[in-house]
């Protein structure tokens, strides 16, 4: 990490090293393209421009089914993956399978927990991911956090989550306890005070974190990392609920599918068997993500409709299946071991191509 | 082989048996989407703003679909459940699935004790609305999930009886009679649809209880004089006309109806020969008629009168 700091020149340090260049970066990775759409939904409740009932669906497909598949297909085109990680490349789906095909046959208890897990673990995973990335930025950038700083950023991070934790209906708190617990003024008061407050806890915390790196460490925290910590508090704490749960997981995609593609890419680019150029891989990986995505999301749940199944639990019970097979595969495939090619993507040089 | 092989072994199978499962799947999942019929409900998250839309159009299947999204989803807290489980209810109900429906009411029973009542109101506005299949739709669930609702029992007997289901209706009126024996309504409208079905000795009784309980019932006493009178207890049912008038002076219908059970008092008077009984009878009769405007019968009586008063019976004219 030292050699990183001293190699980063300040005003680098601070916008932070892009992987592709800085409009990519920001746009897409740090979470910008979504700023600009939040403010288009805030002004046009009832939809605008692109957005409408009939391209919902298309947006949720270019963007939502492609990332959750693109774990999956980064997971098995990794290169050493079934030696790494056998379990999850070669028991996790089978074990998926069976627990999906499960809590199908039993929608009212099993299936039930099953969402509000997967509602529980999004925003988590979201609050992770801003984490995840805000610390490879940091890395690249020549801001090496110091332990404080890095626990710091991680409550920073995870303070969107605990608020839908804490303030969602069906999800986190009210669905591990029981609803009488709510039931009295205090529980009233309590919340009521959390949901005011929580949002203005939430950016102080990152301008806070900001400051507090910038005085302790010797080089600034990248304003590429804030962008992502505000991205992801502004989704969560600005948008409703349910259009949270939309918004965040377009968003969160398109920030997934494009750091993804930018780590398979450079991955294949360094085999040594590679003949294809950026453009190929680039196409490649989402093609088929596109493609098991839409198999995953449109063809998976009709198998269980053609058996006989509700389509509701079908098509739910499903895309919570896939979420959490996705949260548990991401924790895995983003590791940054030494001796994990992930390390040497982050180590590598900015502005290579992607 | 050693453990490290077998484990191997058991990994290769297990992902072997995984994408094979998932393939199948896949498979099908096309097929079902080529030859089936379902429409998959829209992408969790944006189920939404459909609902209100879906409600408006009256797509039912879609809507229902769409219901139990946003029930499974609960994102919303309860006062949106109870109101998902009272449209998936009423959606239930018109795609004719009571089963489904009363599952559902029964949910939002327990989150709104007057649920019952809100679905009687509801099955009354259908009623007075002359949509009589979804009132008695809505009475039946109300009844599924209150069976001692009375109110509900003689609603649904009253809408089942304008549809010419007397047997149902008849049950209905006498399971309301059976919780509440104090409604005069419930007899009168028993006494109606036995003496519909053709029973009419048998709403004699009825009517005579909506009359105990309630002795000004107009209407009760109307019914009661021509069931009496059709079964020719003729005193007895002029008492009941004369009560009838009574409450209601000018009603036309009864007077009408009472100058003709004088008449036919008269008539049978005189074949028995008290002729002075006859013609003051008859003079009643006719006396009625000209208060109901009923020229052709004040005639017909006059007739007769003059025949009485010379000591002649009437006797009906040949067929021939």
């Amino acid at each position: 990490m030292s050699k990183n700091t001293e190699r980063t020149p300040f005003p680098i340090a601070l916008a932070g090293r892009p992987f592709v260049n800085p409009v990519f970066d920001y746009m897409l990775i740090g979470g910008g393209l979504s700023l600009v759409v939040v403010i288009v939904v805030l002004l046009n409740p009832h939809g605008a421009l692109f957005i409408s009932a009939a391209t919902i669906p298309y947006i949720i497909l270019l963007s939502n089914s492609a990332h959750f598949a693109a774990s999956t297909v980064r997971l098995y085109t990794k290169p050493g993956a079934y030696q790494t990680m056998p379990f999850m490349t070669m028991v996790l789906p089978l074990v998926a399978l069976a627990l999906l095909t499960l809590c199908i046959l039993h929608p009212d208890t099993l299936g039930s927990n099953l969402m509000s897990l997967y509602l529980t673990w999004s925003p988590f995973h979201y609050a992770a991911q801003a984490y995840g990335l805000s610390v490879i930025y940091c890395y690249r950038s020549g801001c090496s956090l110091t332990k404080s700083n890095k626990k710091l950023l991680w409550w920073t991070s995870m303070l969107p989550f605990l608020y839908n934790f804490m303030m969602t209906d069906g999800v986190g708190l009210h669905w591990i306890v029981a609803p009488e617990w709510f039931d009295n003024r205090g529980a009233h008061i309590f919340l009521g005070l959390f949901r005011f407050l929580m949002p203005a806890v939430g950016v102080c915390a990152v301008v806070f974190l900001f400051w507090k790196t910038w005085k302790s460490e010797s080089r600034p925290m990248p304003v590429i990392s804030v962008l992502m910590l505000i991205s992801n508090a502004i989704w969560w704490f600005v948008l409703p609920a349910i259009n949270a749960f939309m918004w965040a997981t377009i968003f969160h995609g398109i920030q997934y599918l494009a750091i993804v593609i930018i780590f398979h890419v450079k991955d294949q680019l360094g085999r040594a068997d590679n003949r294809r150029g950026t453009a190929y891989h680039v196409l490649v990986f989402y093609s088929a993500s596109l493609a098991l995505g839409y198999g995953l999301f449109s063809c998976f749940p009709r198998a269980y409709i053609y058996a006989g199944f509700g389509p509701v639990e079908s098509v739910l019970l499903v895309a919570a299946a896939i979420n959490i097979h996705h949260f548990v595969v991401d924790a895995y495939i983003w590791r940054l071991r030494k001796t994990d090619t992930n390390r040497q993507i982050v180590d590598s040089s900015a502005g290579a191509p992607a | 082989m050693d453990n490290v092989e077998i484990s191997r072994r058991l990994y290769w199978a297990a992902f072997v048996l995984g994408t094979a499962l998932f393939l199948l799947a896949i498979a099908l999942g096309i097929h079902e989407s080529i030859i089936g019929h379902h429409r998959l409900p829209p992408v969790a998250i944006t189920y939404w703003p459909d609902i209100k839309a879906l409600r408006d159009r009256e797509e039912s299947d879609h809507l229902i679909a769409q219901l139990r999204l946003a029930l499974y989803l609960d994102l919303d807290g309860a006062s949106n459940r109870y109101r998902i489980h009272d449209d998936l209810a009423t959606a239930l109900i018109a795609r004719g699935d009571s089963g489904g429906a009363v599952a559902h009411g029964r949910k939002a029973l327990r989150i709104d004790p007057d649920y019952v009542e809100r679905v009687h109101t509801r099955a009354i506005s259908f009623a007075e609305m002359g949509k009589t299949e979804s009132a008695i739709n809505h009475y039946r669930q109300a009844l599924s999930l209150d069976p001692d609702f009375f109110l509900a029992h003689l609603n649904l007997g009253v809408a089942l009886a304008s549809w010419n289901q007397l047997d149902d209706a008849i049950k209905h009126f006498r399971e309301a009679r059976r919780i509440k024996t104090d409604i005069p309504e419930i007899h009168y409208n028993l006494g109606l649809a036995l003496e519909s079905r053709g029973d009419l000795e048998a709403a004699v009784a009825p009517y005579r209880q909506a009359l105990q309980l309630r002795p000004d019932y107009f209407k009760a006493h109307l019914k009661l004089g021509a069931a009496l009178a059709f079964l020719e207890h003729y005193e007895e049912a002029v008492k009941h006309y004369r009560e009838a008038l009574k409450l209601v002076p000018h009603y036309i219908a009864a007077q009408n109806e009472l100058a003709q059970l004088y008449d036919t008092l008269a008539m049978t008077y005189a074949e028995s020969g008290q002729f002075d009984t006859a013609v003051t009878t008859a003079e009643q009769a006719v006396e009625l008629a000209i208060g109901a405007n009923a020229h052709k019968l004040v005639d017909e009586i006059r007739q007769r009168l003059e025949l009485y008063k010379q000591g002649k019976p009437y006797s009906e004219p040949s067929s021939e």
